[in-house]
């Protein structure tokens, strides 16, 4: 009994730390941005009237084009994506075929964004990978064409690096969301003559897009206000409104960053706009296809859609794995000139050189995402729990401030947070500061992640365990955790991969002195030097790709005799 | 513990107390610095973003441990002004020690701006070095003036720079060596050329170069800008750069991000003339195999601009002593011969060879320069950096022009 009393003051407790987590730095930051977007610059000492900050921004050069990127790339990211994720669900789950692809992305969710955008730019840039191939034999290039297919002005090689990245974590999160759905509806339909897709999207989709509808709209905030993919791949005269944000952050002439923060405020609009039109749109899919659905159509020749899926998806995975295989060979590259296709000579010079100081901050990314992303579990199941136990769901008001973190601009509030860390911690950053800023980033991530399958989970079988006699501790222990172990190892892995992708929150909280792996790549890649972004990029997306692959054969050793709690069951 | 946090109440109610400011380390009592040095560990922020720099600076921290017992930690910067920003925040948050960052390389309106808020240690620390009386300061003037911003002994000088230009030599036979031939050439090579997009400081340093070249009163470039006359002054550079655009690479839609694109461009066989800041860049890239053994240097016919790099103390330090020592130890004869090496990196020294004693003399004498670094002699006058201010409006000016689209 004592035992059960001890365990709910735990769950009792839970959401209020959480949200104390949550609340207080990034209460601070925002207070810290408004202030410094409406002129009291009180960091800097620069005075300035109430809205000459974005009067400034409005009147910047090409900033109607900034806008613009910071909008629409965001909802086209997340359409694209998903389209092609629900269609491979609806064609594929349990066959061969989606196993085989299952493979495949899994690993692309552990490559950091930039190292996958890096990639692709290797592939695709006309001195890339693939013209490389097919010239001069085909072409008759023997240099480059000037070809504006990497950076070019209207964002289409930025869409596509996001689109890439945001499939994996999609058809990830679908993956952890589908076992609640009742995919036999889908047979059903298929039994009446349904097209296979149409079956699946009618019967099944609607229900798992409920679970997985959070993700999404974090992939469209992420999307609109992403950094290093923009870097990278993105327009370049002028970037989207988040780089420029960031040069105005840097500028030595400090009034400039009142411009950062106005413009901030003005991102997060943007970011709340594009969130905004996809709602609108969730209700017009929703009523079209209500209809469609009752129409009585069957659209049983689905061929067309089922490949589109399939190459949608494979094709994804192929060109991400490899871009990054280009980083390998990059890694171990000599000279390389135009158009060989493979280096003229390899040396492991670059991994040696590097070997002391990959160890060192590989090791520190390790720390710092294993603690982040363990007290991140702790917190969202005890959460979980406590709402379960207490039948109240988390409230309208600690949603939003739980998603806050995904859907302010990182840039935005990092400023404002790191001062908040100085003034109650003092000057001297320690490990302990890092793994607190990642996990405000971390924490959102696994609650998106975990609360649709937890809340979707028939709780039925708790009701059974207690009939039997079993305390809630230990139908929780025994019942609840065991059934849902496929999602909890995924949502750690995530919070672990997305521990370790953080340049931001590392570089400001740690004052630059506690570098991971992470920082290191970022400030390498400034340089442009591909042997070094090779080396740190490659082993960068080692790590998360190490925990990835612990979570997806932990549960299938464990439950291997258990054909229910296998995925795709039954199918 | 308890004292921060006292201070942390004290700046959360708005007090902002200063700190009494500890007694800082006196450079003319160099033992003394040298005792309080050994044992600390300074937090050295530098760009990372080149293999052979972060090798130089890793020989150092070897060398400083060893012999200072100072543990020297690289913190890789992608970007210069993101360490001013950490120490702003300090001073913001009211504390005046205890600071992340010990050391800073720097140069330019990052100095200014430092300078400006008073984020620098100061007492001319830097000219209380003792290797400081070797440096040239009577033959290099860049070395007192940062950017014409006076030094004042606030940062202690590093290295020197001057804008060089290079190529392949079996693809260019007679490189163009004024604006008006290297416009002839950009026309009859479309696609060949580029530079970066400023306000990265090679970017910058091109419109600079090109406003040396093309306005009809250099000298104006000395003062600060004449704002109600920036437009008529300024018009023939816009009127190159616009002549020019429709042939630059990707037809001035997009620019490369800075000096190590440019290079990378060469490398990849995009582009066919490159620039950078270290004239033994071209000579280090053909050592490195990046670059054909035919690559040669080249300068513009009316000079080209020059500049000095430092290093700087945050007035905040933790490590103020240590920082000290390792400024010292890198502008000593040993450290500046190595660094000016070309298998190393090939950045020029900032000594005086005349003020070496015969051992510091044979360490430069036994350098050798690769076959695309020129000589003092080709490398030609080197132009003064114009007032910051210019700096400024340049970047405001092109931003507006060709960093909007269109």
């Amino acid at each position: 009994m004592t035992r059960t009393n001890g365990g709910s003051l735990v769950f009792r407790i839970a959401p209020y730390v959480t949200m104390a987590i949550l609340a207080g730095p990034l209460a601070f930051a925002l207070m810290e941005i408004g202030f410094s977007a409406f002129g009291h610059l009180r960091l800097y000492h620069v005075d300035m009237t109430s809205l000459d900050a974005f009067t400034r921004v409005l009147s910047e050069p090409g900033i109607g084009t900034s806008l613009w990127l910071g909008f629409w790339i965001g909802p086209a990211t997340a359409l694209i994506a998903l389209t092609l994720v629900a269609l491979f669900a609806a064609a594929w789950t349990g066959t061969r075929w989606f196993a085989a692809v299952l493979a495949l992305i899994k690993p692309v969710l552990a490559v950091p964004h930039a190292a996958a955008a890096f990639g692709l730019a290797v592939l695709i840039a006309p001195s890339g990978f693939l013209l490389r191939l097919v010239s001069p034999q085909l072409t008759g290039f023997v240099d480059p064409p000037d070809w504006l297919v990497v950076n070019d002005p209207a964002g289409f090689a930025m869409l596509a690096g996001l689109v890439l990245k945001e499939i994996a974590f999609l058809l990830l999160v679908l993956i952890a969301a589908l076992p609640q759905a009742d995919e036999r509806r889908a047979r059903f339909a298929v039994g009446a003559g349904y097209g296979r897709v149409w079956a699946w999207l009618v019967a099944v989709f609607p229900a798992v897009y409920r679970q997985i509808r959070l993700p999404v709209y974090a992939v469209i905030a992420f999307a609109t206000s992403v950094v290093d993919v923009a870097i990278v791949l993105g327009p370049v005269t002028p970037p989207p409104l988040a780089v420029r944000i960031l040069h105005w952050m840097n500028d030595p002439d400090l009034s400039m960053r009142s411009l950062a923060a106005a413009a901030a405020l003005i991102q997060f609009g943007l970011t709340l706009l594009a969130l905004g039109i996809w709602f609108v749109g969730e209700m017009i899919v929703s009523r079209l296809g209500r209809r469609l659905a009752l129409s009585g159509r069957r659209l049983s020749r689905d061929r067309a859609l089922r490949a589109l899926g399939l190459a949608g998806i494979g094709g994804a995975a192929l060109l991400v794995l490899g871009g990054i295989a280009l980083l390998a060979l990059s890694s171990l590259s000599g000279p390389w000139r135009f158009p060989h296709v493979l280096p003229q000579s390899l040396t492991l010079a670059t991994w040696m050189r590097e070997a002391p100081n990959l160890l060192k901050t590989a090791s520190r990314a390790v720390v710092i995402g294993t603690w982040a992303s363990a007290i991140s579990l702790f917190l969202v199941l005890a959460c979980l729990e406590n709402e379960y136990r207490t039948g109240r769901g988390i409230s309208w008001r600690g949603r939003i401030l739980l998603y806050l973190p995904l859907l302010v601009p990182q840039i935005t509030f990092l400023p404002g947070l790191t001062l908040f860390f100085l003034v109650a911690f003092g000057p001297t950053p320690n490990l302990a500061l890092v793994i607190f800023a990642h996990l405000i980033f971390v924490l959102p991530y696994t609650y998106l992640t975990l609360a649709d399958p937890w809340n979707a989970f028939d709780t039925r079988y708790l009701d059974i365990a207690r009939a039997l006699g079993k305390n809630a501790a230990h139908a929780l222990l025994t019942v609840r955790l065991p059934i849902l172990l496929r999602p909890i190892l995924t949502a750690f892995a995530l919070g672990f991969a997305i521990s370790v992708a953080q340049y931001l929150p590392t570089l400001l909280v740690g004052g630059g002195r506690l570098p991971t792996i992470t920082t290191e790549a970022v400030a390498l890649a400034s340089g442009g030097n591909r042997r070094l972004i090779g080396v740190y990029g490659l082993t960068q997306t080692l790590l998360p790709f190490v925990v990835f692959s612990l979570s997806a054969i932990l549960p299938t050793l464990l439950w291997r005799n258990r054909r229910a709690l296998r995925p795709g069951a039954g199918w | 513990m308890l004292r921060r946090a006292f201070v942390a109440l004290a700046v959360a109610a708005g007090l902002a107390p200063a700190l009494a400011q500890a007694g800082n380390p006196d450079p003319a009592d160099w033992n003394a610095v040298l005792a309080a040095a050994r044992g600390e560990t300074v937090y050295f922020n530098a760009w990372g973003g080149a293999e052979n720099i972060n090798a130089y600076i890793q020989w150092a921290a070897t060398t400083v441990k060893a012999r200072y017992g100072i543990t020297l930690d690289h913190v890789k910067l992608s970007e210069t002004a993101d360490a001013v920003g950490r120490v702003l925040a300090e001073k913001a948050a009211g504390y005046s020690e205890g600071g992340a960052v010990d050391l800073i390389w720097i140069n330019g309106e990052n100095f200014a701006s430092m300078k400006k808020n008073g984020l620098l240690l100061d007492d001319r620390w830097a000219e209380k070095l003792p290797n400081y009386a070797l440096v040239d300061t009577e033959g290099k003037p860049i070395l007192t003036r940062d950017f014409t911003t006076p030094v004042d002994g606030l940062e202690s000088p590093w290295g020197t720079a001057q804008l060089t230009f290079y190529y392949d030599s079996s693809r260019i036979a007679a490189p163009p060596t004024s604006l008006d031939a290297l416009a002839a050439w950009i026309h009859a090579h479309p696609g060949r050329f580029t530079y970066a997009a400023p306000p990265d400081f090679i970017g910058s340093t091109f419109l600079k170069q090109l406003a040396y070249g093309l306005i009809d009163t250099p000298a104006l470039l000395s003062v600060p800008v004449d704002s109600a006359r920036f437009d008529q002054i300024t018009a023939p550079i816009w009127a190159w750069l616009d002549d020019v655009k429709p042939d630059l690479w990707r037809s001035g839609r997009v620019y490369a991000a800075d000096v190590t694109q440019l290079k990378m461009l060469l490398a990849d066989g995009e582009t066919d003339i490159a620039m950078t800041f270290n004239p033994g860049e071209a000579s280090s890239a053909i050592a490195e195999g990046l670059l054909p053994g035919t690559t040669r240097s080249f300068v513009l016919d009316y000079g080209t601009i020059g500049n000095a790099h430092f290093l700087a103390i945050p007035f905040d330090a933790n490590a103020k002593a240590g920082a000290m020592v390792v400024a010292d130890f890198l502008l000593s004869p040993e450290a500046q011969a190595r660094k000016a090496d070309e298998k190393v990196w090939g950045d020029p020294t900032v000594l005086g060879y005349d003020k070496l004693d015969a051992a510091g003399k044979a360490l430069f004498d036994d350098l050798e320069q690769g076959p695309a670094t020129l000589g003092p002699a080709e490398l030609g006058k080197a132009l003064n950096e114009p007032d910051p201010s210019w700096t400024t409006a340049l970047e405001a000016e092109w931003a507006r022009r060709y960093g909007a689209g269109g």
